[in-house]
């Protein structure tokens, strides 16, 4: 037998194991394979390097050494005397000897990603690798692909011949594998077909590699792809080759013209074993000891006592005996639902109710009296038209089944779906989830404080007082741990959603997962299944933790008894009686409310409420000799539809460019009735003059579109929306885009430049006239980002006033998906959005405004401090991300040669402290006297033309702000403070959401907009200031002691105002890592809390526009307002006039 | 308009004080440091008279728990040190304390500051969750770099910030950043596995009993007797105390324990490894076990040599650098002041100042010489400054400033190190930023290995796995510069070894090693040492040693 030395390579990645037989003499690969090892590594590993000794005789323990690599190999280091080899040292190392061209390597595997740069290191004349890998979060990988081609039922053949190549695309969230699979969901429910929605997810996770993983560094060519994704799925290199050649292109690499760059970017032969092949070349320069291959023993016999690494931090199984369980099914199982039975020939009349939720579908019939009828309910299949259809046919058979007839007279919706189920059927209302919940709770159940609904997507609390929702909680945009999660992770352990429950109570002990983060979730069962945890123990630990992210993580509350003392829980996900076990002893547990007890129901119709909580709203609102809307039941039955999404139905009446879905519904058409209720058309009428025709008899729908304008095709009936739109706004003042505007608009600024001298005799002086001369003609670009929302007014007058031209002051664009888009990719951090959306501003500075007409400067100011009016604070300080952003985007832009210096383009990036008058004079004359050859008096005059600019900004605010809330008093109607930062007027920082609500009526305050006057301020804080509470009328330091954030100050008194005004309500808005808002949380709840002023928020916001939960929000809100202006108002007539 | 009715606006929480008259039967209870400075620090504080104790390491187990109670979104560091109290508390109780004997018979102290991140706003955090976890009222002081106690009591305070307590602190933080240098430098290399461990804790028991036994310095009798009721009688006390400081010994003395302790220890100083500096957040580099992933432990585990700093002498000179700067950018700006005052002003703060960086170096160099001059000097707060002026403004004072960009660069110029670890807890403002610019640093800097990762609390594993990522290249170039060293010395690693059984001094923790340019391992350095130990002995010839 030949004694040639062999190596085995193996890579235990978080989806597959690879194995390679490697003679390391002659590099020949004698064996490989590689398979999916489905949480089961060792035993895959096992049966692979089995077959491995099977087939080649030769790999005995003597000549056999084993290196290993990959996030699941460390065990086999003691059970096959092998040696762990770090992936991506290993995927280096295989590149560099077999592809020793590539400068760039891309791999994608199932949790992590890995880029490497090779790059020339000038000091040694060889190469040096700058190896990348994604921290912590697994978005923008192959487990991001699996779970959402699951989801879409796309078997893995399929999936390896998705394209992208030619397929239309649509945004989808790739920095977050939730957030992604939050958007596949909205579009598929507008009917995008599943080939355009992975297209869109190859693109999500290119576009979110290469403005994260790449850390701002230019993938050179050749790139190679490597990986599972990269290497079977077509589409996936077709994304690299499509995205990668722009960006050699913006940063002028040379390429030969004669080459296709796309040619450049290739996976290689035999791509999914490079990690493997790394580790058998690692093995080459080790000692001939390291590494030998000790048998196969040590595995089987791992792998024979089911053993994994250690266990860590098991915790008790859900239940601690068959007592205990028996005991807790008896008290909260629902009893079964039984269908009301009718005679037949008898005419049933009832209501109808459809929730349209993101993974399910639901309906219920109720009578008149509220009872419930008949139920169903149905996983979605892809479209909630064709669900819905399914659903009523079901419940008419519940009837007619039984030989009676149904006589629909009302038809209630809600759920994601609910605008398009009231425009295609014909729905009398439309309510949102929460006020369905809500509703269907209390009308079964009394005394109830709290209501916690748990559905696919969302998670809902709702507050009760008297009766009436008083408050309520939503999960932002991430859906931790939802239902749809617990169901998806059952389906890959094998496990029907039914069984869940009867599986998890078999564990005896469970891992304990984090929450928090779905994602973060997902690698922590990849790790436990390492460890040997069980099936039934992972679901029990995912049931355990569900209940920490719906109190401690959405709700933030750890004291429950604070809530109330009767608790219902409901939504699909409470059908699940694992999950009501967890959430029941959680509950208790954190209970503390002095010897009481939670009383604790789950809703009898747990999945169905909302569907109830729709026809009940129904019975409330319609009279009955009213007719109903709904189209009927033959009607729905014989619904036909097509969908269009393409160039063709792209919206051009704004910048947004929204690319709509267009629903052609065919019913009957006595039936289509109703205008449409935003656009007063009728909806047959909308595809006038469509580059899609509308074929007779079939109406359409338009979803996808991001404002009003969108829902109609032609120029005419976009401008009467318009019209009206613009009456609303007008009358409805936002100071947020007001402030927004004004920030950067030019305030005319009278000179205060010396003259420039006649003769000059030095050559300083002359240097200086010319400098003075071409301020005229000098271009500042200034980025439209995080404190020029506040203090642009002082730099703008500041340079102006010297004399450079108003009109070559250029800011950025402003904010954008596009904008964002197009510069995320210099970027080599991750820290709050608006901080990361500097960089893409100066992007646009350089490759937008300077392409058009050059910039002599980018000035990008370091703002420490800032001027202030609120003397008892402790610091005016800005928060350090801003100050030290133009730093880090300097670097973005520097560090693979200096962009601006190539451009001719001057960067300034000038420290300066605006709350110390004279230290700020100082700062900015020392950087630009030589820039515009300025004296000491004219900078100062210039400095003090700022600050005079900065104060006519806020009283202009001010005063439009004191006269509406002089008409809101008068009228009795709501104001909304926007509790925010100055960086949140940006409309592609907050997502546009503010705008909604002037749309619906509310106008809108930002905190610096809030007047100051006496007169204000005095009905307000007076009593305070005489009590010796505060000190003034603008001190915080009886809410908060550490007052020396400026903008946390502003907010924190902003708070205080609202809560002492009787027209305002707060609305939070924050982004997500934020470091100054995540301490006063809970402090600008207390304060409007304590005042009984409603407080709603929008937080964690990033790139990322979760349009599904903003939307659900914006509509809980508007129904509260509603109800607040309808109490103000019952409470104003009721007070005698005089 | 129509008004809110009569409303209890939410006001902050009500401060308790802490009182003299409390201080026999209160626990002052501190933690945030490393846990060989939280003990030293509690130390420091007994051997005043008060009751002091630092609380247990940070665990998982804190972390859970001050999410449970605490704000969402807070920092990393925030999230450890609030829920390590909470835990402390909850365990008490579990003990069978009421929470009434608790609140009253605890204060925790910690430190803050006015800005600019939010490490300021951690006592607040602390209350919050106190609070949310039935602990009301329960005592939080604040020793602010720039208030000192922030108490109004009307009484006399409980805690007394006296020039001997300022005194306690400066010598424990010394100590530890000494000893916690000390200790790592050498673990890696450790012959019996434990034995640095055990000779640590002997260290830190011997250190907490000079700590704790030490008399405050108090002038003579006559003296003070001499001087009783005059205007300098306080001036000499105080002088007293800083010369009893700067002259006496028993510091010394105390540490030069310790180094003979160590010095029982055997090393095994030819094993090849990789020296990583770790860098970062301060909290987050300086603490150990789940806090930061067990950053120090794992790394040792792969095989590499872990390089601190000594981490509160370089916090205190770099705030001491920051003060002055700052008052230089504003020198002649008088704020309406008179000019003569302003410069008066000016001047005499630079020179306390000055005088400050200068007690504070010596100091810290007394008890490196103590230990044998095995630990590189303190990095001068001037040159950091200058390395990282064309990255990072050191003007942006929050967090560790400029400290990260510029120790990254200081580390791998000097030749101290092989790979730079920067630890950054999630969340952190002015770290993440600084990340930023790291790798613009990285660029210009050749042959430079550095490594970012982010303690969230999740994903150790990943985050290991990133380290192993860079610490792969590191090992090569310890290899490789080893392997070097060898091929230019006459003498083969053999000779060398035998040569190091032969003179166990050189396997002493304390023996200082000569540190080449352009060599960093210490291996390396050894091997060049012994070359030439050999190279100058006559009598050893080329065949073997004699």
């Amino acid at each position: 037998m030949s004694t040639r030395p062999l190596s085995v390579g193996v890579d235990v990645g978080s989806t597959t194991a690879k194995a390679v037989l490697v003679d390391v003499t002659t590099d020949e690969i004698l064996w490989r394979d590689y398979q999916r090892h489905e949480g089961r590594q060792l035993a895959k590993v096992l049966e692979l390097l089995r077959k491995m000794e099977h087939d080649v005789p030769e790999m005995t323990v003597d000549a056999t050494r084993v290196f290993v690599t990959g996030s699941g190999a460390a065990p086999l280091e003691k059970h096959l005397g092998a040696k762990f080899v770090q992936e991506v040292n290993a995927v280096a190392l295989a590149v560099e000897r077999l592809h020793p061209d590539v400068n760039s390597v891309v791999e994608l595997g199932g949790q992590d990603a890995k880029i490497v740069i090779f790059r020339d290191d000038g000091a040694s004349g060889g190469k040096k690798k700058i190896p990348t890998m994604n921290d912590k979060c697994a978005g923008g990988t192959g487990a991001v692909l699996d779970k959402i081609g699951a989801k879409l039922g796309i078997p893995p053949d399929e999936l390896a011949e998705q394209r992208y190549d030619g397929v239309e695309l649509h945004h989808v969230a790739g920095k977050c594998g939730v957030f992604a699979e939050t958007d596949i969901n909205s579009l598929q429910l507008v009917g995008i077909p599943t080939d355009q929605l992975m297209a869109s997810l190859f693109d999500a996770i290119v576009g979110q590699n290469l403005s994260v993983l790449t850390r701002g560094y230019t993938l050179r060519p050749n790139v190679l792809l490597l990986g599972g994704p990269n290497t079977f799925i077509r589409g996936m290199a077709e994304a690299w080759k499509a995205n990668i050649p722009p960006i050699w292109k913006e940063r002028e690499l040379a390429i030969p013209a004669d080459v296709d760059p796309a040619s450049l970017i290739y996976v290689p032969d035999d791509a999914q074993y490079f990690a493997a092949l790394g580790a058998v070349e690692y093995g080459k320069h080790e000692e001939d000891r390291t590494g030998r291959y000790t048998g196969l023993e040590g595995l089987e016999r791992a792998v024979g006592r089911d053993e994994g690494e250690t266990r860590a931090s098991a915790l008790p199984g859900l239940c601690g005996s068959a007592k205990e369980l028996e005991a807790f099914k008896r008290e909260f199982r629902t009893k079964p639902f039984v269908p009301a039975t009718f005679r037949s020939g008898e005419v049933v009349r009832a209501v109808l109710g459809v929730d349209g939720g993101s993974t399910s579908t639901k309906g219920v019939l109720v009578d008149h009296d509220g009872r419930v009828l008949s139920k169903a309910y149905q996983l979605a299949k892809g479209n909630p038209i064709e669900d819905t259809k399914e659903i009523v046919a079901s419940l008419r058979a519940s009837v007619e089944d039984q030989g009676a007839t149904l006589e629909v007279s009302g038809f209630g919706v809600t759920g994601y779906a609910k605008d398009v189920l009231k425009d295609v059927f014909g729905a009398d209302t439309a309510i949102v989830e929460t006020v369905a919940h809500a509703t269907s709770a209390l009308h079964l159940y009394d005394d109830v404080d709290v209501i916690c609904d748990v559905g696919g997507q969302d998670i809902k609390i709702m507050i009760i007082h008297d009766g009436h929702v008083k408050d309520f909680k939503l999960n932002t945009q991430c859906s931790a741990g939802n239902g749809y999660f617990l169901q998806s992770t059952a389906k890959s352990l094998g496990v029907g959603v039914e069984d869940y429950a009867d599986m998890a109570f078999q564990a005896d002990s469970m891992p304990a997962f984090g929450y928090g983060c779905a994602v973060f979730m997902q690698s922590d069962i990849v790790n436990f299944q390492r460890q040997g945890w069980r099936p039934e123990q992972i679901m029990a630990g995912l049931a355990a933790v569900l209940p920490k992210n719906i109190w401690l993580y959405v709700a933030q509350m750890p004291n429950l008894a604070r809530l109330g003392r009767r608790f219902v829980l409901q939504g699909g996900t409470q059908r699940n009686l694992a999950v009501v076990k967890a959430e029941v002893d959680f509950i208790r547990s954190r209970y503390r409310g002095g010897g009481q007890e939670p009383e604790i129901v789950v809703h009898e119709h747990c999945g169905e409420s909302g569907a109830i909580g729709a026809a009940l709203e129904v019975l409330r609102v319609r009279k009955d000799a009213e007719p109903s809307r709904f189209v009927g039941l033959d009607e729905t039955a014989a619904t036909t539809y097509t969908t269009t999404t393409n160039e063709d139905t792209r919206c051009h009446f704004c910048k947004n460019q929204c690319l709509r879905t267009f629903i052609d519904v065919e019913v009957a058409a006595s039936s289509a009735n109703g205008a449409d209720p935003i656009s007063g058309e009728d909806p047959a009428q909308r595809a006038n003059g469509s580059k899609v025709p509308l074929a007779g008899g079939a109406r359409r729908l338009i979803v996808g579109n991001s404002c009003e304008k969108g829902l109609v095709e032609d120029v005419d009936a976009m401008r009467v929306i318009k019209t009206r739109l613009d009456a609303t706004t007008d009358d409805t003042p936002n100071l947020v885009e007001v402030s927004a505007r004004a920030a950067f608009r030019s305030f005319e600024p009278t000179s205060v430049a010396d003259p420039i001298p006649r003769a000059v005799a030095t050559s300083r002086a002359r240097r200086r006239k010319r400098l003075m001369e071409a301020r005229g003609d000098l271009r500042i670009g200034i980025p439209r980002a995080l404190a020029m929302f506040s203090v642009a007014p002082v730099f703008r007058t500041y340079f102006e006033s010297l004399g450079v031209q108003p009109r070559n002051i250029v800011f950025s664009d402003q904010t954008s998906q596009k904008l964002y888009r197009e510069g995320a990719k210099r970027g080599a951090i991750d820290p709050c959005f608006p901080s990361k959306v500097a960089i893409p501003h100066v992007h646009n500075l350089i490759h937008i405004k300077h392409a058009k007409r050059p910039l002599d400067i980018i000035f990008f100011p370091m703002v420490d401090d800032v001027p202030s009016e609120m003397a008892d604070a402790i610091g005016h300080r800005i928060c350090p991300t801003i100050t030290a952003t133009p730093e880090a985007t300097r670097a973005a832009f520097t560090k693979e040669g200096d962009t601006f210096a190539s451009k001719g383009i001057r960067f300034m990036n000038t420290f300066v402290n605006m709350g110390q008058p004279e230290l700020f004079e100082r700062q900015m004359y020392q950087d630009f006297k030589d820039v515009l050859g300025l004296s000491p008096g004219e900078n100062r005059r210039a400095i003090q033309a700022g600050l005079d600019a900065l104060k006519t900004f806020s009283d202009e605010l001010r005063a439009l702000t004191k006269s509406e809330l002089k008409r809101l008093e008068a009228d009795n109607r709501v104001g909304i403070v926007v509790l925010g930062r100055p960086y949140h007027a940006d409309g592609g920082i907050n997502h546009t959401t503010l705008e909604e609500f002037q749309k619906l009526g509310y106008p809108l305050f930002t905190p610096n907009s809030l007047p100051v006057d006496d007169d204000v301020l005095e009905p307000l804080f007076g009593d305070e200031v005489r009590a010796g509470i505060i000190r003034s009328h603008l001190d915080v330091r009886d809410v908060w002691k550490n007052a020396y954030s400026e903008n946390s100050n502003w907010k924190l008194w902003a708070a205080k105002f609202a809560a002492r005004h009787p027209n305002l309500v707060g609305l939070e808005i924050n982004n997500f890592r934020c470091g100054h808002d995540a301490p006063i949380f809970s402090v600008i709840e207390g304060i409007l809390e304590a005042a009984g002023t409603p407080i709603f928020s929008f937080r964690d916001l990033d790139e990322n526009k979760p349009s599904g939960s903003i939307k659900i929000r914006i509509e809980t809100i508007h129904y509260f307002l509603q109800r607040l202006q309808e109490d103000m108002a019952s409470r104003a007539s009721s007070v005698p006039a005089g | 308009m129509q008004t809110r009715g009569h409303i209890q606006h939410f006001r902050r929480p009500r401060e308790r004080t802490f009182t003299q008259d409390q201080r026999p039967h209160t626990t002052i209870l501190l933690g945030g440091l490393s846990p060989r400075h939280d003990r030293l620090v509690a130390a420091s504080v007994r051997g005043l008279g008060y009751r002091c104790r630092a609380l247990p390491n940070v665990s998982r187990e804190s972390y859970e728990i001050a999410r449970e109670f605490g704000n969402n979104g807070f920092c990393n560091p925030n999230y450890f040190t609030v829920g390590n109290l909470v835990k402390y508390v909850l365990d008490r109780e579990a003990a069978g304390m009421s929470r009434r004997e608790i609140i009253d018979s605890h204060v925790f102290l910690t430190a803050s500051s006015c800005g600019t991140c939010r490490f300021g706003m951690y006592e607040s955090e602390y209350r919050l969750a106190l609070s949310n976890a039935g602990f009301d009222g329960f005592r939080i002081l604040v020793f602010g770099t720039d208030d000192g106690i922030d108490q109004s009591t009307g009484q006399k305070a409980g805690l007394d910030m006296n020039l001997d307590f300022f005194l306690g602190l400066i010598n424990a933080f010394n100590f530890a950043d000494v000893l916690n240098q000390f200790h790592y430098q050498i673990r890696g290399y450790e012959v019996e596995l434990g034995s640095v461990d055990a000779a640590t804790e002997d260290a830190l028991v011997h250190l907490e009993h000079f700590l704790e036994t030490r008399a405050p310095d108090e002038p003579t009798a006559s003296r003070a007797r001499g001087l009783a009721g005059t205007p300098l009688e306080s001036k000499v006390t105080f002088l007293e105390k800083i010369l009893h400081q700067l002259l006496d010994d028993e510091g010394v003395r105390a540490m030069e324990a310790v180094r003979h302790r160590y010095d029982e220890v055997e090393l095994d100083p030819f094993q090849v490894k990789p020296v990583v500096k770790i860098i970062g957040e301060f909290w987050a580099q300086n603490t150990e076990g789940d806090g930061n992933f067990n950053i120090h432990r794992f790394l040792e585990d792969e095989g590499a040599e872990v390089f601190v700093v000594r981490a509160l002498f370089t916090r205190l000179m770099y705030l001491l650098h920051m003060h002055k700067q700052a008052a230089k950018d504003r020198k002649g700006l008088t704020d309406g002041r008179s000019r003569l005052g302003h410069y008066y002003a000016y001047y005499r703060k630079r020179a306390l100042l000055t005088l400050a960086e200068r007690i504070l170096q010596r100091e810290n160099r007394r008890l490196l010489e103590a230990m044998g001059g095995v630990q590189h000097e303190l990095a001068d707060q001037y040159e950091l400054a200058r390395l990282a002026e064309p990255y990072w403004n050191w003007r942006t004072c929050s967090g560790e400033s400029h400290l990260e960009v510029a120790e990254n660069i200081y580390y791998h110029t000097h030749d101290l190190c092989h790979m730079v670890l920067s630890v950054k807890p999630f969340g952190c403002m002015p770290s993440t930023q600084s990340d930023g610019v790291q790798i613009r640093v990285v660029e210009d800097h050749h042959g430079m290995t550095f490594i970012p990762i982010e303690t969230s609390g999740d994903s150790e594993v990943i985050a290991h796995s990133r380290i192993q990522m860079a610490l792969g290249g590191a090992r090569q170039r310890a290899r490789k510069e080893f392997a070097d060293v060898l091929d230019g010395c006459r003498w083969s690693l053999g000779d060398m070894r035998a040569y190091a059984a032969d003179h166990p001094r050189l396997r002493r923790p304390s023996y200082r090693i000569p540190h080449t340019p352009g060599v960093v391992g210490r291996a390396a350095n050894l091997a060049l040492h012994v070359n030439e130990l050999l190279e100058a002995r006559p009598a050893v010839a080329s065949g073997g040693i004699t």
